[in-house]
């Protein structure tokens, strides 16, 4: 397989498990947690990599989520118990670890093939040079492994509790009056976001991946009126917003990761138009009727 | 005048909730009778919809406690249905109305049953009586505060339940629908459905409701309409808050006093 | 170790021209970043500061592919415009769609910087190479300034610190309540204009010592923290001005001391650790004051519950009595009841004879004050809340402690001066 192939991949299978996660994160307004999580990860990686030696193993990534974890209730705590506002408790908290783990990686980072530059736009294009290989046969790069697995880990535990996670998204007090645990659900889907974050890291680092959790959601969330259409499109945006962006860096010379970013923005701003002015040509051709007499 | 009722469905026992250390309901105790439609008013920030939302367990009460039917909430929630605020929720979420119904159903269900005939059926069945049959595949954003209203009330029928605590559900609705929402409350309670029903209009609650209670922090009364629709009593719900009890409860929370001692 | 230490104190003799370049500019830059951040911090807007902070990047990466070389001011011209840019497509897109702020934000801030990523990425795969000098906006590096950058950043703080004087009353005024403000002729559209172009500058120039991507921190954390030890403006911009500006000196000169090292991250981490010592310990919500009231309240509580106990253990007379019958006649645990004593002894309150405690002249007048408050509280929950005679108790057990001597008049005049409470004992008055 060319390396090409691996790349397109791996770039596939992590904006598809964004994509997936993000729509929750989107419907339930927390997107700015989900940017929270992505950045506080960093220290959680950095010491996975550093205990691993080099590349992660996924247990250990598994692991380093649990920062993710830590953060939203860090947000949390100060929110609720120290009556700090929401927004300024995202910020305080977030900047803090993700200062904390730049800080890890100047110490240590040469110990632990980790730089900053991964950390803002990840390593996608040195995906197809740490393959598995088990009894002599090669098996592809490990990071389409750990993605995929997470992935399919991610969807099997999404259909599974597809339909609590609508109901508390939608009316979480309705939720809690028929007996749902809803901060149980809460984490539920924080503790996936950390998870793909996590493992999206090595691809895209820990600042672009909220773009692959938000923007495919958002550009979704535009155009459907249901919500499982609106995670199969936000997975298939993201999808092809990762192959596009593969060319485009490839003919500029540039970030992987910050192309597909550049395409998930134009793909939203192209559908944000579309439907305004569809919204625009509906409402013209609604207008004379709504003038006449009843 | 707070009338006590023998076997009530709904019994309140010195429920106070604090809400960010400012006590929404304090010291309330009231019994309410089965079968009957119960108007909850007061005026606004009065603790209504907290009072409801302490009933169903979703607040936590700081002292005192509730029994609904006899029991703990917890041994009964299949048999009480909750109809919060519709400006509680954001309607631009991706479903249709048939998905919001169809909520009502998973609720019965073990943890991650599918649907079947049965509850297809029993949607099918509660968007009827709410005349939203035809509407079954809009989406919920498409609908008007009516309709929507109406969509919240067919989920609340497809739980079957014995009672039913509805919050506001007359609020921002056009005519036809509240007129509509009367005659379905009136029907519910011919099959000897419990309604306990937030309101805020006093000239249309003497048509609505047989039983009043009087909310304002505090509990100002309980009983038959009739008993209870008066003048002083009105007066005293919406006549203002209590000064001291102002007074003492911003006491509580600017020095960090605990309401109860263990 | 010991070395670091020794560059960390050399730091600060600034006898270097160099880090007396780092220690002003950085001084400069964050105080700024820490007054024009209370304002976003008061408006509940601190998140748009995260957003300005990440989409500079674009700006800074085609100012420098148009200029051809890292002129500051072209630089900072760039880096404000797609900053401005960004905020303004928030407002648009949360005005003509269902997306809600939160995503918006999310959306513009990643995809502005991974614009800034790819046209970063560009520059240095063609040639420039690290000589551009860009990496140093990513993480910050004060190091990275000369004179005459700390000149230019000494005009436009002064700037910036004059306008926030001159429209105070109109920031503050759109911050507390945007609608009373235009109702009452504020011209409110340019002072958010106005205070939108100040943030997008002062975060346009911070990225040089903290860098894109921890730049909202220094509009957060600074004003956030101030807020736990004052709740008036002035001197919450004030003492946020103070923690950004010691923070950007500490930070810069901790990470002096290793090279390489950014300078922002250590900038954070040192303002965050200013945030976490003010949640423990701030005045205004700090968890450790919010303890110790609550001890005290406690101690006085236990207090008037064991005078309680004397009082009606006797209503009245004052003989003396064991510590089994107190122990026997109150349901306060044996341990809290002898340090109970012991302080209510030590403020003369109770005296002990012969092995028997009893009431002191002033602690009889303590206990009949809370018995007295107690039972006025049962006779008003009875009266004004409607309440049964066998439901005031436990609400008066709590509310007896917190009723001050004024409410307590205004309960015996609402009142009318009763003799009794809803159990028919009587109420006693000095």
């Amino acid at each position: 397989m060319s390396s090409d192939f691996w790349i397109i991949l791996t770039a596939c299978l992590v904006a598809a498990l964004n994509a997936l996660l993000g729509s929750f994160l989107v419907l339930r307004r927390m997107a700015m947690i989900g940017d929270a999580i992505s950045h506080a990860v960093l220290p959680g990686i950095v010491i996975a990599y550093f205990l691993s030696q080099s590349r992660a193993t996924l247990p250990m990534l598994v692991g380093a989520a649990a920062t993710g974890l830590l953060v939203t209730a860090l947000i949390e705590f100060l929110n609720r118990k120290v009556k700090l506002q929401s927004d300024a408790s995202i910020g305080i908290s977030f900047t803090f670890l993700f200062a904390v783990g730049v800080i890890m990686i100047s110490y240590f980072g040469t110990n632990i093939d980790l730089d900053q530059e991964c950390v803002l736009y990840g390593e996608i294009a040195y995906v197809p040079m740490y393959n598995i290989a088990v009894g002599g046969m090669d098996l592809g790069p490990r990071q389409v492994w750990i993605v995929g697995s997470v992935l399919l880990f991610s969807i099997v535990s999404v259909i599974w509790g597809y339909n609590r996670l609508a109901v508390t998204t939608f009316d979480p007090e309705f939720a809690a009056s028929v007996g749902i645990n809803v901060v149980f659900w809460q984490f539920f889907l924080m503790g996936g976001v950390s998870l793909s974050t996590v493992v999206s890291f090595e691809s895209v680092g820990a600042v672009l991946v909220i773009a692959l959790l938000v923007g495919p959601a958002a550009t979704a969330y535009l155009i459907t009126n249901r919500l499982t259409p609106m995670i199969v499109m936000a997975i298939i945006a993201g999808v092809m917003a990762s192959v596009i962006g593969y060319y485009l860096a490839k003919y500029l010379n540039a970030s992987i990761a910050g192309a597909i970013s550049v395409v998930i923005g134009i793909q939203f701003a192209i559908t944000i138009v579309i439907v305004s002015i569809r919204r625009r040509y509906n409402r013209l051709k609604y207008e004379p009727s709504q003038n006449a007499p009843v | 005048m707070i009338k006590e009722i023998k076997e009530p469905v709904i019994e309140v026992h010195n429920l106070t909730v604090v809400y960010d250390r400012k006590p929404a309901i304090w010291n309330i105790d009231f019994t309410l009778p089965k079968g009957q439609i119960i108007g909850v008013m007061g005026p606004n920030g009065s603790g209504k919809s907290t009072l409801l939302k302490a009933i169903m367990g979703v607040v936590n009460a700081n002292t005192g406690w509730v029994k609904v039917a006899g029991e703990d909430i917890e041994g009964v929630r299949k048999r009480v249905s909750y109809v919060p605020q519709r400006q509680s929720v954001d309607w631009d979420f991706p479903a249709t109305v048939w998905d919001v119904v169809a909520m009502g159903r998973f609720a019965l269900k073990g943890v991650f049953k599918k649907l079947n005939a049965d509850d297809r059926s029993v949607i099918e069945e509660s968007l009827k009586k709410v005349n939203m049959y035809t509407f079954a595949n809009r989406q919920i954003s498409q609908l008007s505060g009516g309709q929507q209203q109406r969509a919240f009330l067919a989920r609340a029928l497809a739980q079957e339940a014995d009672i039913y605590l509805m919050d506001e559900p007359f609020a921002g609705v056009d005519a036809s629908t509240e007129e509509a929402i009367v005659q379905l409350l009136k029907q519910m309670k011919k099959e000897g459905k419990t309604l306990l029903v937030v309101h805020h209009d006093l000239h249309t609650a003497q048509n609505y409701f047989e039983w009043l209670v009087l909310l304002n922090t505090r509990l100002v009364a309980s009983g038959p309409l009739t008993e209870v629709f008066d003048t002083a009593l009105l007066e005293d719900t919406y006549g203002g808050t209590l000064t001291t009890l102002t007074k003492v409860a911003e006491l509580l929370d600017k020095n960090d006093m605990p309401m109860r001692h263990k | 170790m010991m070395e670091a230490f020794q560059e960390f104190i050399s730091f600060f003799r600034l006898t270097e021209p160099n880090v007396r370049v780092v220690f002003w500019g950085s001084l400069i830059l964050c105080a700024s970043s820490g007054l024009v951040g209370t304002f976003t911090f008061l408006r509940k807007r601190s998140l748009i500061g995260d957003v300005i902070s990440h989409s500079v990047l674009p700006g800074i990466c085609l100012a420098f592919l148009i200029g051809n070389e890292k002129n500051l001011i072209v630089l900072i011209t760039g880096a404000s415009i797609t900053g401005w840019i960004s905020t303004y497509l928030i407002d648009v897109i949360t005005a003509k769609s269902k997306i809600k702020t939160d995503t918006a934000i999310a959306l513009v801030l990643s995809v502005f910087f991974g614009a800034g990523i790819l046209l970063l990425t560009k520059i240095q795969h063609s040639g420039y190479g690290s000589q551009s000098g860009l990496d140093s906006f990513i993480f910050g590096s004060a190091a990275a300034m000369n004179f005459s950058d700390v000149k230019l950043f000494g005009i436009f703080g002064s700037l910036m610190i004059s306008i926030v004087l001159i429209f105070y009353r109109g920031f503050l005024l759109i911050s507390f309540d945007e609608d009373y403000a235009g109702a009452i002729g504020f011209p409110i559209r340019f002072l958010k204009f106005l205070l939108s172009v100040i943030t997008v500058i002062t975060v346009a120039m911070g990225v040089q010592s903290v860098g894109v991507v921890l730049m909202s921190a220094l509009l957060i954390t600074p004003a956030a923290t101030a807020r736990f030890w004052t709740h008036r403006v002035p001197l919450l911009a004030g003492l946020a001005m103070v923690f950004a500006g010691v923070s950007g000196i500490l930070g810069s000169a901790i990470s002096y001391t290793k090279a390489g090292m950014p300078t922002g991250p250590w900038i954070v981490v040192v303002v965050s650790f200013f945030a976490f010592f003010s949640v423990a310990f701030g005045s205004q919500k700090g968890i450790f004051p919010k303890w110790i009231r609550r001890r005290v309240n406690n101690k006085r509580i236990l207090g008037e519950n064991i005078l309680k106990v004397f009082y009606k253990l006797s209503e009245g007379t004052e003989s003396g009595y064991s510590l089994q019958e107190l122990i026997s006649s109150t349901p306060v645990k044996e341990a809290d009841l002898m340090n109970g004593l012991r302080i209510l002894q030590k403020n003369d309150l109770i005296g002990k004879a012969n092995d028997k405690w009893f009431l002191s002249e002033s602690g009889f007048r303590e206990a009949k004050s809370v018995v007295r408050k107690h039972r006025l509280w049962e006779l008003y929950l009875s009266k004004y809340m409607n309440l049964k005679a066998d439901h005031v108790h436990d609400d008066a057990e709590g509310i007896e402690h917190v009723i001050t001597a004024e409410i307590e008049k205004e309960l015996e005049k609402l009142l009318d001066y009763p003799t009794v409470d809803p159990h028919d004992s009587e109420i006693p008055y000095e």
